[in-house]
């Protein structure tokens, strides 16, 4: 009772903190026995700063109509008023795998949200949906722990 | 246009201001109400003692009619504040950051498309010297700010944000609304030490 009444004050659980980063229970304690964080006391308990680490390691995603990797690719297109210059420049930037973040742009091409101007992808914004998925992809980070500087 | 303005609209304008709005709303004006005034029409942030008007035909999304009145999207608003000088600038640009899912990088890309002829570097190029006038809070927000949106320009590599606060988990903040939508506006604040955003919530 009282180890429950800790949890419910001070510790998050998977579940809870998957919630919160938009991502599975398996991902968030795969990611926890990486980093070394959290602890085992019957079950995983995540303090305020071991679930900084696992968003730092995991990135946010918000969810929405799209899938994760392709929201996380438009999310950082509509931070970048010049573009990104190929597919592999927009899996540095999102901390995506190249393959992964190739199949996203392809998707994201074929659907309209990204257009080549100038020898760079862009996000349309102006595309009809676009207002819907705004809010959608500010709540989107992606993990702090990847990808290059930009100079 | 003979009735009284909201009693809401009424709070973000000043004396002159809301009788020249009646005004304009009476004479069946066709402009739209842009700039500071649309955004503290969207935001409430503040008291706008002035009506500034741009004409129908030059704006990305459809405007809003308020009171007799079209007033501008936030992303015309943005665009109009990004390349427009005016004195509460940065700190109106500080707002729309903070309580619309709308970020000065964005506001870049929809300006190259209203104005493609201006220099993207210039704009940011302005915007660090008004930045550099400031102090307190503002000046903060931009000092931190800035940096950001200068290396958002690069073609490739990876940018750290951490400026702007983001809700925490993904519970998303409701779309802006006019009039009396019976939502009270939470402002951007600290939660177990976290940045929060500021969003909408019911009464």
């Amino acid at each position: 009772m009282a180890n429950s009444a800790y949890r419910g004050q001070m510790d998050a659980t998977p579940e809870q903190v998957a919630r919160r980063l938009g991502t599975s229970r398996r991902r968030v304690v795969s990611a926890a026995r990486r980093l070394g964080v959290g602890r085992f006391d019957g079950g995983w308990l995540f303090s305020l700063e071991d679930e900084q680490a696992l968003r730092a390691e995991l990135g946010v995603d918000a969810g929405g109509p799209l899938p994760r990797s392709q929201m996380r690719v438009l999310a950082e297109l509509s931070l970048r008023p010049r573009g990104l210059v190929s597919a592999r420049a927009v899996a540095e930037a999102c901390g995506l795998a190249p393959a992964t973040a190739s199949a996203a742009v392809k998707a994201l091409l074929a659907d309209g949200f990204i257009v080549v101007r100038d020898g760079a992808l862009h996000a349309d914004v102006l595309h009809p949906r676009w207002l819907e998925l705004r809010p959608l992809l500010r709540e989107v980070r992606p993990p702090d722990s990847r990808g290059i500087e930009a100079a | 246009m003979n009735d009284r303005l909201p009693h809401w609209l009424r709070g973000v304008l000043t004396l002159e201001a809301a009788y020249r709005w009646r005004a304009l709303a009476t004479d069946g004006s066709d402009l739209v109400v842009s700039g500071a005034t649309a955004l503290a029409v969207q935001l409430r942030h503040r008291v706008c003692d002035e009506i500034v008007c741009v004409p129908a035909g030059s704006l990305l999304r459809e405007p809003v009619t308020v009171a007799g009145m079209a007033v501008a999207s936030t992303d015309d608003i943005l665009v109009n504040l990004l390349w427009t000088e005016s004195g509460e600038r940065l700190a109106d640009l500080r707002q729309v950051e903070l309580r619309t899912p709308l970020q000065v990088e964005e506001g870049l890309i929809l300006l190259a498309h209203v104005r493609p002829e201006l220099s993207t570097e210039r704009v940011i190029s302005e915007l660090s010297e008004a930045a550099a006038q400031l102090t307190g809070d503002l000046g903060e927000y931009w000092a931190e700010r800035l940096p950001e949106v200068a290396a958002s320009m690069a073609v490739r590599g990876f940018v750290r944000r951490a400026v702007v606060p983001r809700q925490r988990g993904p519970v998303h903040r409701p779309a802006l609304t006019l009039g009396s939508s019976g939502q009270v506006w939470v402002e951007p604040h600290e939660r177990d030490g976290q940045p929060v955003a500021g969003y909408w919530r019911r009464r």
